[in-house]
């Protein structure tokens, strides 16, 4: 796997934690999530302290 | 002025510059400024004070996006749910959560085989992907929960897909999580992939810690 896919791979378990994970506060303001795409670009800067195992 | 809430730690914990404890009874918030500019700063933010507060303390991270109307409010709601929210944090008091996504090499990719041209095709389609599904959870789910304190495994959303898991897991034992996801990743039938160690998203109890701010929600 090169480093580029594995760094999509965790930047995906990342959205899906930051966007269904954790404690619900209902009367929350969820903040707009607008540039999805834009949004992948910048979390590269975070994912490098998380570690991915390789696949074959 | 709201208060936005990133998640909650043990009482005292040290946090990273620019953020607030809330202090409640027997746990605190952690509580800051939404960041500034659109939701990929704000995105960024929340991923990384959960990522630095993991390193220190255990963490019960709040939802993204959370916001209650102001301190006041989420002390009301910490007074409240103060037992659901202290046995959330000992529930992952020394764990973290490992992300793993699982596949079969062999698994076509959707729509790469000619739609089912009869009913009866269909239906040993249906079952033969349930079977795979099933083989895929006794080789991959079955070995990983042995080593894990809690899982959550979803089979693949579609035919062929990967399977999605979390795994909490004692921080003695990601070492050992970790080896045997290698293992399965040389497995030449399975595409596997493991993340982490991630503060643990997937495993609050929503059922206890549900909070609701009683202000706002009217």
């Amino acid at each position: 796997m090169t480093a580029d896919l594995r760094a999509d791979v965790t930047l995906v378990d990342l959205l899906d934690r930051l966007l269904g994970g954790g404690v619900v506060i209902a009367g929350e303001v969820t903040l707009g999530l607008v540039d999805i795409d834009l949004v992948r670009v910048s979390l590269r800067l975070l994912v490098s302290s998380v570690e991915t195992l390789e696949s074959s | 002025m709201t208060t936005y809430v990133f998640g909650f730690v043990e009482p005292g914990a040290a946090l990273p510059p620019l953020l607030r404890r809330v202090p409640g009874p027997g746990v605190d918030a952690v509580v800051g400024e939404p960041a500034a500019g659109d939701a990929r700063e704000a995105l960024l933010r929340h991923g990384e004070v959960l990522q630095r507060l993991l390193a220190s303390t255990a963490v019960v991270p709040a939802r993204f996006g959370s916001a209650v109307t102001d301190d006041a409010a989420l002390e009301r709601l910490m007074t409240e749910r103060a037992a659901g929210l202290r046995a959330a944090l000992g529930r992952v008091r020394g764990r973290v959560e490992l992300a793993v996504r699982a596949a079969w090499a062999s698994s076509p990719p959707p729509r790469a085989e000619p739609a089912p041209t009869s009913g009866r095709e269909w239906l040993l389609r249906k079952a033969a992907d349930a079977e795979a599904a099933r083989r895929l959870r006794s080789r991959v789910d079955s070995p990983l929960t042995e080593l894990a304190a809690d899982g959550r495994w979803a089979s693949p959303s579609a035919p062929g897909g990967p399977a999605t898991a979390a795994y909490l897991v004692d921080s003695v034992d990601v070492e050992a999580f970790t080896a045997r996801a290698r293992q399965l990743a040389a497995d030449p039938e399975l595409v596997l992939t493991c993340t982490g160690p991630w503060p643990p998203y997937s495993f609050v109890d929503l059922a206890d810690v549900d909070l609701v701010d009683e202000e706002a929600a009217r």
